[in-house]
């Protein structure tokens, strides 16, 4: 089965090399870069490692950008899609076990939890605002999961092409549970470790950013 | 003899629609836009210069006072235009989104 690594990535010069040559090292050489109208040189800096790099010519968003990597890895005839972040977070060694479930044809999607593995160190502020969410997705969707806004997904095929990523920016991560949940696919959690390091934390989302896309995922509910 | 407020509605309201018939012209304008447009600067010239037939249709609200209904009527548009601009700035967002994807999977 042919799996696809998509990889969003805004202003991440510092760190893409590193995480596509870590994904390159383990045997994973279908990698897709969706460089997001970076202002930085992540798109040359991911040309030096893949040749799948295609760029927004203005930033749109990690669900836009992520949307145009799944649609590129389709197009490529991909049969498994991983979404994985550029920051150096994700763990290439956790992708094995990640797709395993979708390989076996067992579920659609796999979600990577951190809250499943003892690895993630996890900041406090963080894991309120985590646990927040995992909340606020069982009373709107009714999904039981330990971790809701985990950029380590895997998807079959067929749930790739009927997940509909609309949210540009970071309340896609919710709206691909809405859709899981939506078009009745099967899903299963899988520890993965995340790697939280200054530059992860200073590149990801900060605690005041969780609570808007809590509060934008309320309102998105509420309009359907 | 016009008081000072209609005529600068009047001013106001030539300037707006001459705006309006040229956006028309250019077809940077829907019809049904200017219609919108027309109809309500009328609607806002009948008030000035009759303000009694406006207090006399709005009695049954229960306001006797013609500003008060103005100023329920005044948010009211204001509400419905914020609401139709954030639509409209809503779907012209997912446009750029598409158009930049378009291009990016194009190359």
């Amino acid at each position: 089965m042919h799996t696809w690594i998509v990889i969003a990535a805004y202003n991440e010069e510092k760190s893409i090399a590193n995480v596509l040559k870590d994904l390159s090292a383990k045997g994973w050489k279908s990698v897709v870069v969706v460089d997001d109208g970076s202002r930085d040189k992540t798109s040359e800096m991911a040309k030096k490692h893949t040749k799948h790099v295609v760029r927004h010519l203005i930033n749109r968003g990690q669900g836009a950008a992520l949307k145009t990597g799944i649609q590129y890895a389709l197009n490529e005839g991909a049969d498994i899609i991983v979404t994985f972040d550029a920051d150096g977070q994700h763990r290439s060694e956790d992708i094995p076990a990640l797709i395993a479930p979708v390989q076996k044809g067992e579920v659609d999607v796999a979600l990577g939890s951190r809250f499943l593995s003892s690895g993630s160190n996890v900041p406090f502020i963080r894991k309120v605002a985590l646990k927040g969410g995992v909340l606020i997705t069982r009373i709107l969707y009714g999904l039981k999961l330990t971790d809701t806004h985990n950029g380590f997904r895997a998807f079959s095929r067929k749930a790739a092409e009927k997940i509909d990523i609309t949210m540009d920016r970071m309340e896609h991560a919710s709206e691909i549970l809405a859709e899981i949940k939506a078009k009745k696919l099967s899903y299963k959690e899988v520890p993965v470790t995340i790697r939280y390091t200054e530059y992860s934390l200073q590149h990801g989302q900060s605690t005041w950013n969780s609570i808007v896309i809590l509060y934008r995922t309320i309102l998105q509910r509420l309009a359907k | 003899m016009m008081e000072p407020v209609q005529i600068a509605v009047v001013i106001a309201a030539a300037l707006l629609l001459l705006n309006i018939c040229a956006l028309w012209s250019r077809k940077k304008m829907s019809a049904r836009a200017v219609f919108f447009w027309f109809l309500i600067w009328a609607v806002i010239i009948v008030a000035v210069f009759y303000p009694a037939i406006i207090g006399f249709l709005m009695m049954p609200l229960g306001s006797g006072k013609v500003i008060d209904v103005f100023t329920y009527f005044a948010l009211a548009f204001l509400l419905f235009i914020c609401f139709r601009l954030s639509l409209k700035a809503n779907r012209a967002d997912h446009e750029v989104t598409r158009l930049t994807r378009e291009l990016a999977l194009k190359k």
